[in-house]
């Protein structure tokens, strides 16, 4: 009855236009008490009587009314349609058949299944830890087999293929007794071994209950390819600047610094893949040198076709560029900061390789990636990162840090005040948020346009992977997400 | 006295666990505060508030959302502790509502701000800070309230906005201008009109509801259905019923007025343009006399 709506719709809409609005609005609380289904049936009664005669009042209650839970609402449909469209799956045939796929599987596995060897933490009986080894080793063959396998584990790292607690973990949790208990266990896992019998198969895991870190860490040490309590011992044996063992060359003592982050300091050898100590020609050497300074942090050298390489150093790493000395800051993205009562004689040598008119405090940064740092060999040959810099509003490169030409030769006359350099890309800004960026190291340069709003001088340039990041002197903080097509003013 | 302290007595106990339940300590309120507050919604929404009895007053206040009652009025007095949790709690979530109500992020966060210095109480009285946080109640939860708060500031302020229309933007866009009412047709026939009053009139007040939300605001089923609280297609259906209902009581309604079944039918069909029946306005006069008592409005 299309004509009877009709007529409906054209009466309200009539009678709206002269409708008289209703007084004595429900208050907030009446309404959102209403709109939760809160209210008792006779008060909810008189709001739906205001509701139905006062248009705001309806307004205002579907405005608060929260959105549905749409993905509720999807869930319930792919569900649905779920079970539509798999409907041939709940036969009596399939599920036949899926039973017997799934007992085929569970069978295989059974089957093929290896012996456990993880650790675990609770003994075959549930004993805590601090009971069972005083007793227990001595009596391993007879009644604990775990605890033989687990001693022939510790006895003899190279042979064992799975890891366990064993007992050293025991030994850790419960003290000297246990202690004592570990020798016993390896003279009879030896004594077994001589007796004829085979060795064991990967023996099952001692089940330990131990809730200290201690069980862990001894976990850690029976691995054969990491051994860490040797940490220490080898770190103080080691002198610092020492010949080298398998005629690796002593790493240099480093350049004077403090608060180095990436200078070297201790010497740490570490045993890899059951490396001895007197074998000929370990290939790997982590070592740092010594020279009593305050800074820490190891490097790895490796000897790759007889000469020496750092593994950890990338050969191009651009390291954080300073203004001053010592502290990074917040410099985690590159940029040189500027501060902008000293525009006019910054001068910021942004490089890896260092000024030779800073001071030597002032090369915290830049000395731990000079090929002196690094200990390399004469006979290596680095390719040096060009270096860049500003001066007196100029944008500078120079190759070698002794020789500095101007960069950027724009008829616009910027005036410069920082420079961020990260391989190719290098960014510059300037006087009245002057932005300039080239990708191919300087070779060519692309004026970049922050925005019309944009104004200041640029005192920081922040780069990412793609994005980047511009502060200047009036506040403004500039970003863009892909690589400075489009830039976005930060609140 | 005993037997008149007993009550006292449990009165003070049970306000005593309300306050406990509140956590009202927390923000810094008293339970003397607290037991004012209770006592000011009794009297706002109990009906007799005056002769209500103690049960019913406790239980009514049980029902109410008592910690976030407490918060509400901290943050109106003035504790720190209670803004601190506040804005925790609420601050992104105004924004959020706002801009679901807004659907337009600057106008959310217009909206949401001129709401915070209203809840904060940045106008003062009698030398005192004016908080609307004062006014909430605890019936519904503080969050529901936020967003009526929102939804009738917004609705506010769209009404203002209507009425400032500038002429010269809408000849640019081209809007044609109504000519000069020609002055009230005559009914085709004013029985129709008597006879849509009367049916509307025996409706319930949510038929009547649904039929306004549906006819006058142009609302979906579904919008309707949450505005109601029940399925959209417990709408449909309603929907379809009323129009049948209310077609065929209006047809009785034109036959008790002496028209025969042939001529209502024909009444029905007949042009709607030449039908002056105000049915909106009907449908308001029907409400309820209770809500001729002043409940306050915000």
């Amino acid at each position: 009855m299309p004509e009877f709506s009709n007529l409906l719709r054209q009466r309200l809409a009539v009678g709206e236009r002269t409708r008289v609005r209703p007084g004595n609005h429900p208050d907030a609380d009446t309404l959102t008490a209403y709109a939760e289904q809160l209210l008792p049936a006779r008060e909810r009664n008189q709001v739906l009587e205001h509701l139905s005669a006062c248009d705001d009042c309806r307004e205002v209650v579907a405005l608060s009314l929260p959105e549905p839970e749409a993905a509720i609402a999807v869930a319930g449909a792919a569900s649905a349609a779920g079970r539509r469209r798999f409907a041939w799956k709940w036969t009596p045939a399939f599920g036949l058949a899926a039973s017997v796929a799934v007992l085929a599987i569970v069978t295989v596995a059974v089957i093929e299944r290896p012996h456990p060897a993880g650790p675990s933490f609770a003994n075959r009986d549930n004993q805590p830890a601090s009971v069972a080894p005083a007793t227990s080793a001595p009596s391993a063959p007879a009644s604990t087999p775990s605890a033989e396998g687990n001693a022939s584990a510790s006895a003899q790292p190279e042979n064992a293929k799975t890891v366990s607690p064993g007992v050293i973990s025991n030994a850790h949790t419960s003290g000297a007794p246990a202690m004592a208990a570990a020798p016993p266990s390896r003279e009879l896992a030896r004594a077994a071994d001589s007796a004829g019998r085979p060795m064991a198969a990967p023996p099952p895991a001692t089940p330990v209950v131990s809730a200290s870190a201690s069980t862990i860490l001894a976990y850690s040490t029976d691995r054969q390819d990491y051994k860490n309590q040797m940490f220490d011992a080898e770190a103080r044996s080691v002198e610092p600047g020492a010949v080298a063992v398998n005629d690796l060359p002593a790493a240099p003592a480093p350049q004077q610094s403090n608060q180095n982050l990436f200078a070297i300091n201790n010497s740490i050898t570490m045993p890899v893949a059951g490396l001895n100590q007197n074998a000929p020609s370990p290939h790997l050497r982590i070592t740092t040198p010594s020279s009593g300074g305050k800074t820490s942090g190891p490097h790895l050298y490796a000897k790759v076709g007889g000469e020496l390489k750092d593994l950890i150093l990338p050969k191009r790493y651009s390291p954080p560029i300073t203004a001053g000395r010592g502290f990074l800051g917040n410099n985690a993205m590159g940029g040189t900061q500027l501060n902008p009562a000293k525009e006019s004689d910054q001068s910021v040598a942004i490089a890896a390789a260092p000024a030779s008119d800073k001071a030597a405090g002032d090369l915290d940064q830049l000395s731990a990636f000079t090929a002196r740092a690094m200990g390399a060999t004469a006979s290596e040959k680095k390719e040096l990162a060009p270096g860049w810099k500003v001066a007196d509003g100029r944008l500078l490169k120079s190759s070698d840090s002794a020789a500095w030409a101007e960069a950027y030769s724009g008829a616009e006359g910027i005036a410069f005040s920082v420079v961020n350099a990260r391989g190719p890309e290098v960014w510059a800004g300037g006087a009245n948020a002057a932005l300039v960026h080239s990708r191919d190291g300087g070779a060519t340069w692309e004026r970049i346009t922050l925005g019309a709003s944009a104004t200041g001088t640029i005192t920081s340039i922040e780069t990412g992977r793609a994005s980047v990041r511009v502060k200047s002197s009036s506040g403004q903080s500039w970003s863009s997400a892909d690589g400075g097509k489009s830039w976005t003013l930060q609140d | 006295m005993s037997s008149g302290s007993k009550p006292m007595e449990k009165a003070a106990l049970a306000i005593s666990d309300l306050f406990e339940k509140s956590t009202g300590h927390r923000y810094g309120l008293t339970q003397a505060d607290f037991q004012c507050i209770l006592e000011q919604v009794a009297k706002k929404y109990l009906p007799t508030a005056s002769t209500a009895s103690l049960e019913q007053r406790l239980q009514f206040w049980r029902e109410l959302k008592l910690e976030e009652l407490a918060l509400a009025r901290a943050c109106a007095a003035g504790h720190e502790l209670a803004w601190q949790v506040f804005l925790t709690r609420y601050r992104e979530k105004l924004y959020d509502i706002a801009r679901g109500i807004t659907k337009e992020d600057s106008r959310a966060r217009d909206l949401a701000d001129s709401i915070y210095g209203d809840l904060y109480g940045t106008s003062e009285r009698d030398g005192c800070r004016v908080s609307r946080l004062s006014s909430y109640m605890g019936r519904g939860s503080l969050e529901g309230w936020l967003r009526t708060v929102l939804a009738q500031e917004f609705v506010n302020r769209y009404r203002k906005q209507k009425r400032l229309v500038s002429l010269e933007e809408q000849e640019e866009e081209g809007v044609q201008f109504s000519s000069a009412d020609p002055g009230p047709v005559a009914p085709a026939d004013s029985r129709l009109g008597a006879a849509v009053d009367l049916a509307l009139g025996q409706l319930a007040a949510e038929d009547r509801l649904i039929l306004a939300a549906y006819y006058l605001d142009d609302r979906t089923l579904t919008e309707i259905g949450r505005l109601v609280g029940v399925h959209e297609s417990t709408i449909c259906r309603r929907l379809e019923k009323l129009l049948k209902g209310l077609r065929k009581q209006v047809m009785a309604g034109l036959v008790a007025q002496g028209m025969n079944r042939g001529q209502a039918e024909e009444a029905l069909e007949a042009d709607v343009r030449y039908l002056q029946v105000d049915v909106s306005r009907r449908l308001q006069e029907n409400r309820s006399a209770a809500f001729q008592q002043d409940k306050g409005s915000d």
